[in-house]
């Protein structure tokens, strides 16, 4: 049948050709056809050199590790202590409040596709701030978790992080930011308070330690040869927040919204720090077990760190809560 | 397509006699093709003409000799949608004369062109190469870069079909 129906097409369509004039029309108009030159080396070597050229010049930004570029005076205008932002050469700087000194970072020139470093402190106030109400943990997901994070800082090296939340932002949220900046091996955490009424407090990271995300935060503390005070912040039975101080001899808990009770807590740490000053104040948000985190906020965090730098502590590490060290 | 290369490659360096080689090898081929997807004779001549012309022209810028092949039948494809893209043919119920596929001159009237003309254009480039040309599936899938193996299901496709359109006309 195959065979048949194939001959039948043979037979239909065999004698089928081009025009015999066609074909000397053909003949001639190649005679006077003449043909285009071969490609010349260069034209086939310049992409390839091209693309390896752009390829060397983007290893060398991506390998280049710019450090502190100096110390300058503090201007003497009113405008943010702290602030990150970017030249017309998509250089972007960090800026942080050290001593009397303004102190700048330049992270370089970052690479494609790493954008949001390169407007960090905005990018983090917009990360932290819409999430709320500090219940909605429904909005949770949208907020990018630890090692992304983690990974976008480090594509852009930065020694510092600024972090400009808004005061009502869930301190679950910022901490997943603190906790990117230790993965990202970063030096200083810059604070910005939210109402821009007081100094910004600077914690320096411990950066002798091996560090990294999730438990080996921990660990790395405890490394630490300073005695550490270990502080809990958490929500009490109508929501408010309370930090209680923790000791082996048992509990000392104060309001976190009462300005006289967190002087008592100034008090209390102080009378806790030896002779040499050597004291590191562990603040841990929603210790293991407990729940509605989310009611802790940035501003009620911030509140027990000046507490704990006003009574002569100059460490202060953020201890993870349990389950919330990881990606989320 | 045995020692193709050698002949390619002179040609690319102007030899007009080694070009007129490739040309009497693959001008049928070629034209069968055009047939196949363009269906009109003059759309075909045209578009064959072009292939031809384009390939000497542009013949010492094909960098594998050993595609050739392939290289030809893309420039008559590409040929071929520039000519059909130019008439933009308004459809017409009346039969068109000139529509090789359809109406081949001498052919029997027992129906069998009106079915191949109702085959999609590339299939029916693939049954003018294969049946025929004679043309082997190695060769067919060389010339458009298809793999074997896609040729011959298409062709096989092809022909099933064929035959139950014919049987539905013929009953036994």
């Amino acid at each position: 049948m195959t065979h048949d129906l194939e001959a039948r097409l043979r037979a239909t369509y065999g004698p089928l050709a081009a025009d015999s004039t066609l074909t000397d029309d053909l003949a001639r108009a190649l005679d006077d056809a003449t043909q285009a030159p071969p490609p010349r080396t260069a034209s086939r070597i310049l992409p390839w050199a091209v693309a390896c050229a752009a390829t060397l010049v983007g290893a060398f930004l991506l390998l280049r590790r710019p450090g502190p570029s100096g110390t300058i005076e503090r201007p003497a205008h009113d405008g943010p202590a702290a602030t990150a932002f970017v030249d017309a050469r998509g250089r972007t700087t960090l800026a942080g409040v050290d001593g009397r000194a303004l102190r700048t970072w330049e992270l370089g020139v970052l690479p494609v596709g790493y954008a949001i470093p390169a407007e960090m402190g905005e990018v983090l106030a917009a990360e932290v701030a819409p999430f709320g109400p500090p219940t909605d943990a429904a909005r949770l997901p949208a907020l990018p978790d630890v090692p992304f994070l983690g990974r976008l800082f480090r594509g852009a090296s930065p020694v510092a992080l600024i972090v400009d939340a808004a005061a009502d932002a869930p301190w679950r949220h910022v901490e997943t930011v603190l906790l990117a900046a230790v993965h990202a091996r970063m030096a200083e955490i810059v604070f910005l308070d939210p109402t821009r009424a007081g100094p910004p407090i600077t914690e320096r990271l411990p950066f002798d330690a091996p560090l990294g995300v999730g438990e080996d935060v921990v660990r790395s503390y405890e490394r630490l040869e300073f005695p550490a005070l270990h502080v809990q912040l958490r929500p009490d039975a109508s929501g408010a927040p309370t930090v209680a101080i923790v000791r082996p001899t048992g509990r000392a808990e104060f309001s976190v919204r009462d300005p006289l009770a967190l002087t008592e807590l100034g008090f209390e740490i102080a009378a806790s720090v030896p002779a040499d000053g050597g004291l590191v104040v562990e603040i841990e948000v929603a210790p293991r077990g407990a729940d509605r985190a989310d009611l802790v906020t940035f501003a009620e965090v911030l509140a027990v760190q000046r507490a704990v730098h006003a009574a002569g502590v100059e460490r202060v590490h953020f201890r993870a809560g349990a389950g919330r060290s990881g990606a989320k | 397509m045995d020692a193709l290369a050698p002949r390619v490659e002179r040609a690319q360096t102007g030899d007009r006699a080694a070009f007129g080689d490739l040309h009497a090898r693959f001008a049928r081929p070629v034209f069968l093709t055009l047939v196949g997807l363009l269906r009109t004779r003059e759309d075909a001549e045209d578009a064959w003409q072009v292939t031809f012309l384009a390939a000497w022209r542009h013949l010492p810028r094909l960098r594998r000799p050993e595609r050739f092949p392939a290289w030809l039948f893309r420039i008559a494809r590409n040929a071929a949608k520039d000519v059909a893209q130019r008439r933009r043919r308004v459809p017409s119920a009346l039969p068109d004369p000139t529509d090789l596929v359809a109406h081949p001159p001498g052919a029997p009237t027992d129906g069998l062109p009106a079915l191949v003309a109702g085959l999609r254009p590339e299939t029916r480039a693939l049954v003018m190469l294969r049946a025929v040309e004679g043309w082997t599936a190695e060769d067919v899938a060389a010339a458009f870069s298809w793999s074997a193996a896609t040729v011959r299901r298409r062709y096989a496709r092809a022909l099933d079909l064929l035959r139950t359109r014919l049987d539905g006309r013929n009953p036994p």
